[in-house]
């Protein structure tokens, strides 16, 4: 909601989120600026707390209808994905204030206090990654070092995201960032594409049918 | 407009042009005693119908005379005008939506945006997918045949059908390679000028209950990594601008629609007022004021409607955007002032067919 061109939390999400913990890495800071020392200290801490995060988002899931759990388990996932999908594209943007609902700020949040639905970002990246894992193992999670990546100044650079070895060019990773994809529901969430094909649910589709 | 004709006396006692509303307002032809006792039968020998009708006095011309309304009969309707223009105006110009997407190379197996290419563009107003599409079946990887040149193109005309495709399996309206001129204005040919515009895909998006919520997509496909020093300026200069221009007209038609939100039931509030003031002027029982109004009414609002719709046309094509907004608030009001003069000189010129 806005006041006078001031943007106000009014969401029932906002509220929720009050307790919700945060994904509160070893560096915030951009990801170009991190050292690989530092991006792997994020890393590690990415992975003793995916299980921690899963359960978090599952909590506050639940309370709005949504299981993720069979999809994670290797159920169908499209309805899971779908209904993930809208409760993000209708939720998500009004539980920020709008001024911080940016690609920039993202790229430095802390992800807590007001910056807290970043955290939901980052869980429902890793739930699915997880539900992509479960179909095709040789994904697995990783930080980008890639030299090439890095150079060019990609955004996945030193940053976590789902990866797996191409068979026709295995000197380059396929990279899935599901935290960039997912936080497009915060900052653009009623796009025109957004708007015309559920993205999430693509590149799903495209992971588990080997279409990468 | 239509006063100081000549052989219309403005020091005549009988007559009722502008140049002699007294006080009273006409109230002695309102209260009934119509003692026209010019003569008729000279007057008319020296005047056209259209000067006689000139200097009779209007509905509106009474009413603020007794500072009863200063603003013409009939505003609902220009207030209704505004709002189908600005309407139209948001279904005539679907949100439009420049979106770069960037598939993996099948060549150098290298695809997305970097941080400085997705800053340029976004800063541009466009959007930007965050999801690198995969290499299309049969795309050329190196292999000693062709040249890398000739597999960018070759590997970007498949990388262009699968966005298509992509839209078109999902039920949508596709186009594929779409002109656009240097003024931003569709072009059916394929003949390519300085300035010229080529969509790759261009998909129409609706929206499920809100016309005015289309969308229309239109995509830029690169089949390679983008940096912001590969992005063609030209494209980027025509893509910010063809948004930026979609923006101001959508914006205009919002803003007009919300002024004739506004404007409508303030004209009915002033319509009511005007006609609950004739039916009085008449003694509480319908006579030539009422009479009078009402056609006013009817008259202003058509006029106001079409004004409205005319001038924010017109105002659109002079300037979009701002022009939307003065040219349908000007025409609605000048429409419904307009109508409303030409209908109260009309009503005097039938009059006399009525007793009251």
């Amino acid at each position: 909601m806005k006041w006078f061109g001031r943007a106000k939390n009014s969401s029932g999400l906002a509220a929720s989120l009050a307790e919700y913990p945060a994904y509160d890495v070893p560096h915030s800071s951009t990801h170009l600026t991190l050292s690989d020392a530092q991006a792997l200290e994020n890393f590690e801490y990415f992975q003793s707390h995916k299980q921690q995060r899963i359960a978090s988002l599952h909590a506050l899931l639940v309370r709005v209808g949504i299981d993720l759990k069979p999809a994670l388990n290797g159920a169908d996932y499209t309805t899971s994905v779908e209904a993930l999908y809208q409760w993000a594209q209708n939720e998500w943007a009004p539980a920020i204030n709008s001024e911080l609902a940016t690609r920039a700020v993202w790229r430095t949040t802390h992800r807590s206090a007001e910056h807290i639905i970043y955290s939901v970002v980052m869980d429902c990246a890793i739930a699915l990654g997880e539900i992509v894992i479960a179909r095709r193992p040789e994904y697995t999670w990783a930080v980008d070092l890639h030299p090439d990546n890095i150079k060019d100044q990609m955004p996945s650079a030193r940053r976590t995201v789902l990866s797996a070895i191409s068979t026709t060019h295995p000197e380059q990773p396929i990279l899935i960032d599901w935290e960039a994809i997912a936080v497009a529901m915060v900052i653009k969430p009623q796009s025109a594409a957004n708007r015309a094909i559920n993205l999430w649910l693509r590149v799903c589709d495209e992971a588990v049918n080997r279409e990468l | 407009m239509f006063n100081g004709s000549a052989g219309v006396s403005g020091t005549s006692a009988n007559s009722y042009g502008s140049a002699n509303r007294g006080a009273d307002g006409g109230r002695s032809e309102a209260d009934g005693s119509r003692s026209d006792s010019f003569d008729t039968n000279s007057l008319m020998e020296s005047e056209t119908s259209t000067q006689r009708l000139a200097r009779e006095r209007t509905t509106s011309d009474r009413l603020r005379d007794d500072g009863s309304s200063p603003l013409p009969a009939g505003l609902s309707g220009a207030g209704h005008g505004m709002v189908q223009a600005g309407y139209d105006t948001q279904v005539n110009n679907p949100m439009l939506e420049r979106q770069w997407e960037s598939t993996r190379s099948g060549w150098t197996n290298k695809g997305g945006f970097t941080d400085g290419a997705i800053d340029r563009l976004e800063g541009a107003g466009l959007t930007v997918e965050d999801a690198i599409n995969p290499t299309p079946p049969g795309s050329r990887a190196p292999n000693g045949t062709y040249s890398a040149g000739q597999s960018t193109t070759y590997n970007g005309d498949l990388a262009r059908d699968a966005i298509a495709d992509r839209y078109r399996n999902a039920g949508y309206n596709v186009e594929l390679e779409v002109h656009y001129d240097a003024s931003l204005n569709r072009v059916d040919t394929n003949a390519r000028l300085a300035g010229d515009r080529f969509i790759d895909v261009a998909v129409d998006i609706p929206h499920a209950t809100d016309p005015r919520m289309n969308a229309r997509l239109e995509i830029e496909s690169k089949a390679f990594r983008v940096n912001a020093g590969s992005i063609d300026p030209q494209q980027l200069a025509h893509d910010a601008q063809s948004v930026a221009a979609n923006r101001t007209i959508r914006t205009g038609g919002a803003v007009l629609e919300r002024v004739g939100r506004i404007a409508r039931p303030v004209g009915i509030a002033i319509d009511a007022y005007n006609m609950g003031s004739a039916f009085k002027a008449d003694g509480n029982q319908i006579g030539e004021n009422t009479a009078r109004a009402t056609t006013s009414l009817v008259a202003g609002a058509a006029g106001g409607w079409a004004g409205a719709t005319a001038g924010a046309a017109i105002g659109t094509a002079i300037f979009p955007g701002v022009g939307t907004v003065i040219g349908g608030i000007v025409g609605g009001i000048g429409g419904a002032l307009v109508a409303d003069d030409l209908a109260g000189r009309a009503f005097n010129s039938v009059k006399s067919f009525f007793s009251w």
